[in-house]
């Protein structure tokens, strides 16, 4: 009903009137009051405090504040009682904090990088018409009503009407991601506005001619605008492994913070002064809390961007490594991704005949035909433009024509039009002129009229015939070929080429098809398989015909041979769903998109998101950027993507190549795994690290474990095998897992049990007995104090702490494959892993018997023999969590 | 009868395009006109513009009534008074930048109107004057009260006639703290009781609209920001127009919350329309 009603269906003279301007301009009073009213033409969303909020919130997570309080109790501990060290502990728990916070901001600062990259889309300065006046003003003035001029070069800078032009031919592409030109006209369009032939549209490129358009819409408001207010305002969503790290610290603050508070209670009562209770309070806190274990997951992820860049896979966002590892579903482009974009013709077939024709007459005329309707430039040899005109001009080439500028000069060129999906062109071919049309065939059909036989007669086509074309052109494209449709009509010497395209498309004769082929890329089904293994749906999004999109999806495996359920869905059903329904027919088997615009792809993404699935999209148009920041997991193409993409993508893929998406997930699933192996690893000394403290404040006993000599474990020698942990290259059968979806905690039930009452108990367990040993054979007994500075106790400690030191040699070596031994895993293949048991093994000895780290430290030496007990840890715990692995936990076949 | 409050200014232009189409499906097919002189405009200016509208009334078959009044106590009182007492009636007026441009609704003509009971009103912010008040695609955010959508009917019902698409939408609030450590179950949860509020109000308006002309959408989204949501939405889903209710809230509230509607005007990516909540 109101289709005549919006601004581009409006002639040229009430344009000026609506927008209350005039073919001279607004004049500056006027432009001043409309600037003030909706202010600058920016796409900008300005929020100064973005920044310091973003800052602000890296210090309100629970680890951190969790380490800030400790380090100020050390700070009120060291002013009550000072000597302790205390205040160097202070500044370390508070270094630790700061450098976390800091590291986080820097990355979520590093990741808004968008911006930048779409404002190179828009002009600084434009050129406008002004109370008669052509003036030149900064873009950000530019209001509704201004008159703009357009010339070859320029940027559109604000949506803007036509009202004038000439030979005017734009790039729409930052909108519709369709690199072909697109004429612009003055004449009304009956149309919607967004696929309006009368707009300018902010961002996209003036490739020839020139126009007067005016604004109507500016900054934010315009379509572009919108694109670039998603790019900034969508925040993504929590990664699986910032909720999973989340959850984790949550956990292990209320752990630390509950027995600390507990036990300065407990001690509040029993009697003990005031700072022994804090100290003791923050003892356990920070035996609880593992300080060195996020910096240790910064490292570990990247160093899996690092081993993900060597497999083409760069990585703009650290928790993308291990996000894309989370990965349930991966929608995908075909062109170029799935397939090689090196297109040939592979078939030319008659109307009504599948074969391919071998009559050279015919197949020339064809191809003649089609390449007057493509756009190809020629530079010396070289054929350019897009891949599949340049296929077709190729394909005439190889049938003996020479491609010369004369060959390519088209009296008149209608480009390819994404809406109309169709391209045409006036042309002379011996001496005779022709309006020739190629595209799809369901958009060509309605005007076809007749059909040509391979002899060159055309008759009037039946309803029969244009059933046996459709037919023909279903068969061709059900192997996998595009399918492109070929029709004409001869035009007289007096038949102007200057009419609409439309007009020219009327009583059309049906040519033939041109089959184009562009091979699948040879390591494509393998990594599809690979997915399938791994339980990772593919879905395939693609503009070609659902017949083409489904013969691919079958030979490269997302469709399997015999699968007979409809698994195709095109843009325009697409585009008439909301998109619950959308879900319910991707929950219904729904595998391929077809026919579909860059824009359906964030329906598609917030459908599967809906789900509770974890989603990674391939994109590289600008208009992808919504859907790639939208998605859990945004891929854009190295080789091929526009800069905005890339911006808006966590991982860019260097080679475009669908099988390196593979081995990033292959890549993810392992950091996660390692950084479970680590966590656990970590945890276990936890163990240790408490029960001192519980039996120091429940039984008259020393304490076997310094606050120093617990960093020294969190801070210092767990750090590097930890590390070597997460270097860890993959299991074998780490893709033939279903996804771990986000609901398996880092921090399970079973880790902590595993972590602290078995293998830390084990730990704890040797360490105080060995600790005892030392106590009772040098003449303490029970309920006797000593002193910090008592070489008995300082001995006792250092056995104590050499004990946990190397026991985490044993807990390291079983970490390292959760179903096998670890020592299978080959003891040379990670050096950082035998640097990490070469420190712990050195330190261990010199805490005992190096002076200078037993100052620092407060140990002595204890006799060799009672060492080489320490040493036997390492078989005791390594020896009962293989025997776990044995009893407990089945290998996959 | 559509009642167009105008305040002489360019924007109220804009204004008066949605006042015009909507007359235009009136029963009465009336406009009526207010202009309070306040002196901002001069009276030859408000007697051009009010020409102009009478020339675009006659051309629709619109009975154009127009009104100058004069200044009381205030715009608003002056305003008041000509208001009809008509719950069948819409009130159209505009909500302009205000001072230092950070507000656009709060200390306005257009608050005091809202607050209005003697009809409908609907205050508009207009930042698309090529659609020339004939939005298409509409986002509708619903807090998810009782009622429904009874308070939107009158001027849902005068856009409807104009509609391709209407996305109806629910922004669930969580707190920021919680948003990130929620649990997938609960957001499912969640995400599912959304979803059946809205299934709910869409059974509705298909019930009140037999064979409506344009499509129902949902969208459900967790949020700790609902403006934030609601200009996401409107971006997203490229929406002409969206159409947001306001309530009265605490001092308290809007010390501690801020004023949702001011960001969502300020960085309006569409025109937006804002009715008064129940």
């Amino acid at each position: 009903m109101n289709q005549l009603r919006q601004i581009q269906n409006l002639e040229e003279e009430q344009v000026f009137i609506v927008l209350q301007s005039t073919p001279l301009g607004l004049n500056p009073a006027e432009a001043a009051e409309r600037l003030e009213e909706l202010g600058p033409n920016s796409i900008e969303v300005r929020d100064r405090w973005r920044l310091a909020r973003s800052l602000l919130r890296q210090f309100t997570n629970f680890f951190t504040l969790l380490l800030f309080a400790s380090a100020a109790i050390c700070v009120v501990a060291d002013r009550l009682q000072p000597g302790e060290n205390m205040m160097i502990l202070g500044w370390a728990l508070g270094g630790v904090a700061l450098l976390n916070a800091l590291f986080s901001f820097i990355q979520e600062y590093r990741a808004e990088k968008a911006m930048a990259a779409l404002r190179q889309f828009l002009p600084a300065q434009v050129e406008v018409v002004r109370a008669g006046r052509d003036l030149t003003l900064l873009a950000g003035e530019l209001v509704p009503g201004d008159l703009l001029l357009l010339k070859e070069g320029d940027r559109v800078p604000a949506d803007a009407r036509i009202v004038a032009a000439e030979g005017l031919l734009v790039n729409n592409a930052p909108l519709t991601g369709e690199a072909q030109p697109v004429p612009l006209l003055a004449a009304p369009f009956p149309g919607r506005l967004v696929e309006s032939n009368n707009i300018a549209f902010a961002g996209c490129l003036v490739l020839r001619g020139t126009a007067r358009a005016v604004v109507f819409a500016t900054g934010l408001r315009t379509e572009f605008g919108k694109l670039a207010h998603l790019s900034q305002a969508i925040r993504r969503t929590p990664s699986p492994l910032e909720q999973q790290t989340a959850h984790m610290v949550r956990v292990l603050t209320i752990i630390a913070v509950s027995l600390g508070f507990s036990f300065f209670l407990i001690g509040v009562f029993s009697g003990r002064p005031l700072w022994v209770n804090l100290v003791f309070m923050m003892g356990i806190i920070v035996a609880n809390v593992p300080e060195g274990l996020l910096p240790t997951f910064t490292l570990a992820l990247a160093m899996g961007s690092l081993r993900m860049a060597r497999k083409n896979v760069l990585v703009t966002s650290l928790n993308a490594v291990e996000g894309l590892g989370a990965v349930e579903v991966v929608c995908t482009d075909k062109t170029g991704t799935l397939t090689l974009n090196q297109l040939s013709v592979n078939r030319i077939a008659a109307p009504l005949e599948t074969a391919d024709c071998e009559d050279p007459t015919f197949r020339k005329h064809l191809l003649q035909l089609a390449l007057c309707a493509s756009d190809v430039h020629l530079s010396g040899q070289r054929l350019g433009g897009d891949p599949l005109d340049v296929a077709i001009a190729e394909g005439l080439r190889a049938e003996g024509i020479s491609i010369t500028p004369a060959t390519l000069a088209a009296e008149r060129f209608f480009p390819f039009d994404v809406e109309k999906k169709r391209a045409a062109g006036v042309v002379r071919i011996d001496e005779q002129r022709f309006f020739a049309v190629k595209g799809a065939w369901e958009v060509l059909r309605p005007s076809v009229e007749k059909v040509l036989d391979p002899s060159g007669s055309a008759a009037p086509a039946t309803p029969a015939d244009l059933n046996r074309a459709e037919a023909v052109m279903t068969e061709l494209a059900a192997t996998g070929l595009r399918v492109v449709a070929v029709a004409y009509r001869s035009l007289n010497d007096s038949e102007p080429a200057e009419c609409p395209q439309e007009q020219l498309e009327k009583g059309l004769s049906l040519a033939g098809f041109i089959a184009i082929e562009d091979p699948l890329r040879e390591e494509v089904p393998a990594a599809i398989a690979s997915c399938r293994n791994a339980g990772i749906e593919v879905i395939l999004i693609t503009g070609d015909h659902p017949g083409t999109a489904e013969s691919i999806a079958r030979q490269c495996g997302i469709l399997a041979d015999t699968e007979q359920q409809e698994r195709t869905m095109t843009g325009s059903v697409l585009e008439g769903l909301s998109e619950a329904a959308v879900a319910d027919a991707l929950a219904g088997g729904i595998r391929i998109f077809a026919r579909t615009s860059p824009a359906q792809k964030m329906k598609i993404v917030m459908a599967l998101k809906q789900s509770g699935r974890v989603v990674a999209m391939t994109g590289d148009g600008v208009n992808d950027a919504p859907a790639l920041k939208a998605a859990d997991i945004g891929i854009a193409m190295g080789k091929s993507g526009t800069d905005v993409a890339r911006s808006a993508a966590q991982i860019i893929l260097l080679d475009d190549n669908f099988a390196s998406i593979v081995a990033g997930i292959e890549e993810g699933r392992t950091v996660f795994l390692n950084i479970r192996k680590f966590t656990n690893y970590v945890l276990v000394s936890n163990g240790p690290e408490i029960l001192p403290y519980l039996l120091y404040v429940l039984l008259p006993v020393p304490l076997a474990l310094t606050v120093i000599q617990i960093l020294t474990i969190d801070l210092g020698t767990d750090i590097i095998p930890s590390m070597a942990l997460g270097q860890e290259p993959p299991e074998p059968e780490i893709m033939q897992q279903p996804p771990r979806g986000r609901e398996l905690h880092l921090l399970s039930r079973g880790l902590v049990l595993h972590s602290y009452l078995f293998l830390g108990l084990l730990e704890a367990t040797w360490s105080l007995c060995l600790f005892f040993y030392v106590l009772l054979s040098g003449g303490w007994h029970y309920g006797a104090e000593l002193s910090a500075t008592d070489p008995l106790y300082r001995s006792a400690t250092g056995i104590a702490l050499a004990t946990i030191l190397l026991m985490q040699i044993g807990n390291l070596l079983g970490r390292r494959y959760r179903l096998k031994s670890g020592l299978d895993r080959g003891a040379l293949r990670n050096r950082l892993l035998l640097i990490g048991i070469l420190i712990q093994v050195v330190f261990s000895w010199g805490l005992l018997y190096l002076p200078p780290l037993q100052r620092v430290l407060g140990t002595a030496p204890v006799a060799w023999q009672i060492y080489l007990f320490a040493w036997l840890g390492i078989p005791l715990i390594f020896g009962a969590d293989y025997l776990r692995k044995r009893i407990f936990l089945t290998p996959v076949a | 009868m559509i009642v167009l409050a105008h305040d002489g200014s360019l924007y109220c232009d804009w204004v008066a395009r949605y006042a015009l189409n909507f007359a235009e499906e009136e029963k009465d097919r009336k406009l009526l006109a207010l202009h309070v002189l306040d002196g901002k405009a001069s009276p030859e200016l408000v007697a051009n513009k009010f020409a102009e509208l009478q020339e675009c009334c006659a051309g629709q078959n619109i009975e154009f009534i127009p009104q100058l009044l004069r200044m009381d106590n205030s715009v608003y009182r002056s305003l008041r008074h000509a208001i009809p007492h008509d719950p069948e009636a819409l009130l159209l007026c505009g909500t302009r930048v205000k001072a230092k441009k950070r507000t656009f609704l709060r200390g306005s003509v257009a608050e005091q109107l809202l607050r209005n009971r003697q009809c409908p009103v609907l205050a508009l912010r207009v930042v698309q004057p090529g659609l020339l008040g004939a939005p298409h695609n509409l986002l509708m955010p619903l807090a998810g009260h009782v009622a429904g959508f009874s308070r939107v009917w009158p001027i849902f019902q005068r856009l409807a006639v104009r509609l391709h698409r209407v996305h109806l939408f629910r922004s669930l609030y969580i707190h920021q703290l919680r948003h990130a450590n929620l649990r997938p179950d609960r957001e499912r949860e969640l995400l599912k009781y959304g979803q059946t509020y809205l299934e709910k109000i869409a059974a509705e308006l298909e019930k009140a609209l037999h064979n409506q002309p344009f499509c129902i959408e949902r969208q459900v989204m967790i949020s700790s920001d609902w403006p934030n949501a609601v200009l996401i939405q409107a971006s997203r889903l490229k929406v002409q127009m969206t159409l947001v209710g306001v309530s009265e809230r605490s001092l308290a509230h809007r010390v501690f919350h801020g004023s949702g509607i001011e960001r969502v005007l300020l960085e309006a990516p569409c025109d937006i329309g804002i009715y008064r909540g129940p």
